[in-house]
């Protein structure tokens, strides 16, 4: 009996023409469903529905030991087993039935605040819920739109720096536009005791979260998480659409994808449409949602426009488009040529010198320095030069059996600390390529690297010391073969 | 030799308390009288024994008004703890049950300020602990942890100026008046309603926003009910002088 | 609270099993019977042990209106603000109820504040509330229990001295075995979740 008079009444309203907010939640849920949720980079599939409905939602809170970059582990607290917390998609006038549930092994009590509800705390205080136990609360979705969720235990900023936060998509009366792939990306900031980088179990460091002094800035909870085989995909001539949240704790995103500009955004994750758009900032605690067709091949990269964030701190994630070039879009590279401009009279001062911190390399003996420079390399170097060291065609000249490296270790010392731009010769081929500076590094791990390098793929088995590292430091310098 | 039955409670001696919650904004400190306290979190040793003396408290037997269903769980059995490190603190344990522990050996648990007060000592000094961001961090790195191992034995590390071991970085540990901030009720008796449990709230009337140790300690109290056994909670018992 | 529904459950096939036995005899079973507490519900707060004296000053436990559906409420005597608030509310539901035809209705409500909550301190009470002696107990624990009481009823309060304390305002239901049935958190409340639950059979 309830049923037919629920859908009478929705009849009524789609008959109506046009969807307000108030309309859609004096629409009665019909039915019920258990929601799909997924982790990032997936999206759940549009429900599809013409009506709202009950929806049961049932997120599972861990806490877990995960890498947070290569080799560097950290305690993530999770809304269901990752970072960010699981895409939760329901309809508009969705009767929610939320279920949160906290593992037994947590050591912390949490909660849910989730943007999308209308009421005090937004579920924060009906989700409160020890270790072991479990919460139930029910809101009505009234208002469509991109909403971030997060825990909101005191202390809040402890608990999101830890990565509570996810996502929640309210889908408006007749859904978005079709598209051919969705994803849903979301960038967060950390704060480790030890630096960037820097190898094993860091501990969340309290100190530099107060000062805003994020050591990460991340999307989707690693570095990596978007990189390499883990890159967003799309074929030429497909539409992309992403759902973009900023879980913070503090720091506002200026969210850019190199190469592409966003036919569509919805700032905020609103209503409103904005078009042709370069990038978007997106607010701590909030969202966006972006679309573009893809027309040129290439792999785009995804970075926080501010942008030492993107090379220091590793918010990058990759989108790798296939297929046929059009060279009416992008011609790709017409003319290169040496541009020496101020070169000459170019500022070679000091620079302050880096305290060093940490392994001192003269503690070390030569195979250890090999050791800990490996990982290093690992991380800093293999990304461009590879694992193997054998370089990339035409791209990244080989470090393997490479005589322009052993002819010269002060010069290489000086290529690390301050990059080295093109063209150069390496065993009779001519490179013409950039390198950036590796200005993250200290004396002792420039030192242990190229003692790896030089010790590794038939290499000269130079050893190479802090102080020589220090010493071509305190001359300053300059890329070796261009101004910048 | 049942040594390691005994449990010894040492004297916290008076002193004054800067409460992180004070019941009144005006109220930064409020005097201490002395009293003892247990110098390690009770064992799984002493618990069994406590269990086999008063089988009313023992899982299965007990009401489960004063315990869920996850009481003692880690236990082999209702009167054997298995293979589990006598030493190490009982945990999954509710706070009925610790509270009959302590009872029937002539105390009860800590207030909530007495544990505070306590706790506050560094090694050196009889408070500090909670500015002094050392200590801090390493607090911070255990509650960091994630909580899937078993606690080891107490009384591994070293005392705090007061004698007391564990205070911090192995379990949390019940308190008399877990529950005591008020969370529903009427504005003008209650004040703090709901104050922890919301995002800004939380800071708006806590003595030191940067001491978030003892956000999370008050935080995790106030997740708890009285019949609850959580994996990583113990007790110890404290009486007065 | 939160394994009711498991319990839910287990009463359901606990049901099943007794509609194989004998009939004719089940009606009159739990017509004359119903001591047993009903395992849907949580446990029985009666389990707890705790001696209380009430306004006469004559000890009791806390299972001195079991049998009766039973208003259980916590409370300080001295108290200015809440506590005159919170005895109105329970007369205006004990009169609601009466209205309702359930005389055998019972109010329990237990300080906090045993210290000073004499005897004479609560008898003064119900003469100046004008409270049913029959039916109203006003009734102090000894020092200590009024934490464990305040545990088992969900009911938190901490003493901000100068005798005032910051406390829960809430009104229990329990049926007569003492089973928590529906509950009041704050003070002037709609009470008809309280009169349903006592309307129901």
């Amino acid at each position: 009996m309830l049923f037919v008079l629920a859908s009478l009444a929705c009849q009524t309203v789609e008959d109506a023409p046009s969807s307000t907010p108030e309309v859609s939640s004096q629409q009665a849920a019909v039915g019920s469903v258990v929601a799909e949720l997924t982790h990032a980079p997936d999206v759940p599939a549009a429900t599809g529905r013409t009506q709202p409905t009950k929806v049961v939602v049932e997120l599972e809170v861990r806490e877990l030991v995960m890498p947070i970059a290569d080799g560097v582990e950290y305690t993530f607290w999770t809304f269901g087993g990752e970072v960010p917390g699981q895409f939760i998609r329901i309809r508009e006038g969705d009767e929610v039935e939320f279920h949160l549930q906290n593992h037994p092994d947590s050591k912390m009590p949490h909660n849910i605040d989730l943007h999308a509800v209308t009421g005090p705390g937004g579920g924060a205080a009906s989700s409160f819920t020890a270790p072991g136990h479990a919460s139930q609360f029910t809101f009505k979705a009234l208002n469509p739109g991109l909403y971030v969720y997060h825990c909101a235990t005191a202390p809040v900023g402890m608990h999101v720096a830890n990565g509570m936060y996810g996502l929640i998509f309210v889908e408006p009366e007749g859904g978005l536009p079709e598209v051919d792939h969705e994803y849903y990306v979301m960038q967060g900031d950390y704060y480790t005791v030890g630096k960037y980088r820097e190898k094993g179990l860091q501990p969340f460091d309290m100190q530099k979260a107060i000062e805003e002094n994020a050591t990460y800035v991340l999307f989707n909870g690693s570095e990596g998480a978007l990189l390499g085989d883990n890159a967003l995909k799309a074929k030429v001539g497909e539409t992309v659409r992403l759902y973009v949240g900023n879980g913070g704790p503090n720091l506002v995103s200026s969210f850019h994808v190199i190469g592409e500009i966003f036919d569509t955004v919805y700032p905020e994750g609103g209503n409103n449409l904005n078009h042709n758009v370069q990038t978007t900032l997106i607010p701590s605690g909030g969202a966006a949602i972006v679309e573009f067709k893809v027309e040129a091949p290439g792999t785009y990269v995804l970075v926080d426009h501010s942008i030492f964030r993107a090379f220091n701190k590793g918010a990058l994630g990759m989108l790798k488009v296939e297929g046929d070039e059009d060279l009416v879009v992008y011609s790709g590279k017409e003319v290169d040529s040496v541009y020496l401009a101020d070169k000459a009279s170019a500022n070679s001062g000091e620079k302050a010198v880096a305290a060093a911190e940490g392994l001192s390399s003269g503690d070390l003996t030569p195979a250890a320095q090999k050791a800990a420079g490996e990982a290093l390399f690992a991380g800093t170097c293999s990304t461009c030069h590879q694992a193997d060291g054998a370089g990339m065609a035409s791209v990244f000249p080989p470090l393997a059996g490479s005589d322009y490296l052993n002819a010269d270790v002060n010069r290489a010392i000086g290529v690390v600390l301050n990059g080295l731009s093109g063209p150069i010769t390496v065993n009779g081929t001519e490179w013409i390529s950039v390198m950036p500076p590796m200005s993250q590094l200290n004396d002792d791990e420039v030192a242990n690297i190229l003692t790896y390098v030089y010790g590794s793929w038939g290499n000269s088995g130079a050893i190479v010391t802090a102080d020589e590292v220090a010493a071509v430091r305190a001359k300053g310098g300059q890329p070796a073969g261009a101004a910048h | 030799m049942l040594w390691w039955l005994l449990a010894l409670r040492v004297a916290v001696p008076e002193g004054s308390h800067a409460p992180f919650y004070p019941p009144t904004p005006e109220l930064e400190k409020v005097a201490m009288p002395a009293f003892m306290l247990d110098d390690k979190p009770v064992t799984n040793a002493q618990f069994l024994t406590f269990v086999k003396a008063n089988p009313e408290w023992a899982r299965g037997t007990v009401s489960p008004l004063f315990a869920e269903s996850g009481y003692l769980a880690d236990w082999m059995g209702p009167k054997s703890i298995g293979a589990l490190e006598p030493q190490a603190p009982v945990v999954s344990v509710s706070w009925h049950a610790a509270r009959a522990f302590c009872q029937a050996q002539g105390g009860d648990l800590p207030t909530s300020w007495q544990w505070e007060y306590a706790a506050d000592a560094t090694l050196s000094a009889p408070s500090g602990a909670r500015k002094d961001p050392e200590t801090l961090q390493q607090i911070l790195n255990w509650y960091a942890q994630g909580g899937s191992a078993l606690p080891g034995p107490v009384g591994q590390g070293q005392p705090n100026h007061f004698g007391l071991f564990d205070m911090h970085g192995l379990i949390w540990e019940w308190t008399l008046d877990f529950d005591a901030l008020p969370v529903t009720g009427d504005a003008r008796d209650a004040g703090d309603a709901e104050r922890l449990r919301f995002c800004g709230a939380g800071a708006v009337s806590a003595a030191d926003t940067e001491d978030y140790a003892s956000f999370m300690r008050l935080a995790f109290r106030d997740s708890l009910e009285a019949d609850y056994a959580t994996s990583n909670l113990g007790f110890r018992c404290a009486s007065s002088l | 609270m939160r394994i009711l529904p498991l319990i839910f459950l287990a009463s359901l096939s606990a049901c099943a099993n007794e509609a194989s036995a004998p009939q004719a005899e089940a009606p009159a079973l739990l017509a004359l019977a119903p001591q047993a507490p009903d395992p849907a519900l949580g446990p029985s707060i009666y389990d707890l042990k705790v001696d209380l004296h009430d306004q006469n000053g004559q000890p009791h436990g806390l299972d001195i209106h079991a049998g009766h559906p039973t208003l259980v409420s916590m409370f300080y005597g001295s108290c200015k603000a809440a506590c005159p608030l919170l005895i109105s509310d329970l007369k205006r539901v004990e009169a609601q109820a009466l209205e309702a035809g359930h005389s055998e209705l019972r109010v329990l409500m237990v300080s906090f504040d045993p210290d000073r909550d004499t005897p004479q301190v609560m008898a003064g009470l119900v003469q100046d509330h004008e409270l049913d002696g029959t039916r109203w107990r006003l009734s102090a624990p000894r020092s200590g229990d009024a934490r464990s009481l305040g545990a088992v009823l969900n009911v938190s309060f901490r003493d901000v001295g100068n005798g005032m304390f910051q406390h829960d305002s809430v009104l229990i239901l329990l049926n007569s075995e003492g089973q928590e049935l529906a509950r009041l958190d704050g003070l002037n409340q709609d009470p008809s979740p309280l009169l349903e639950a006592l309307d129901a059979p």
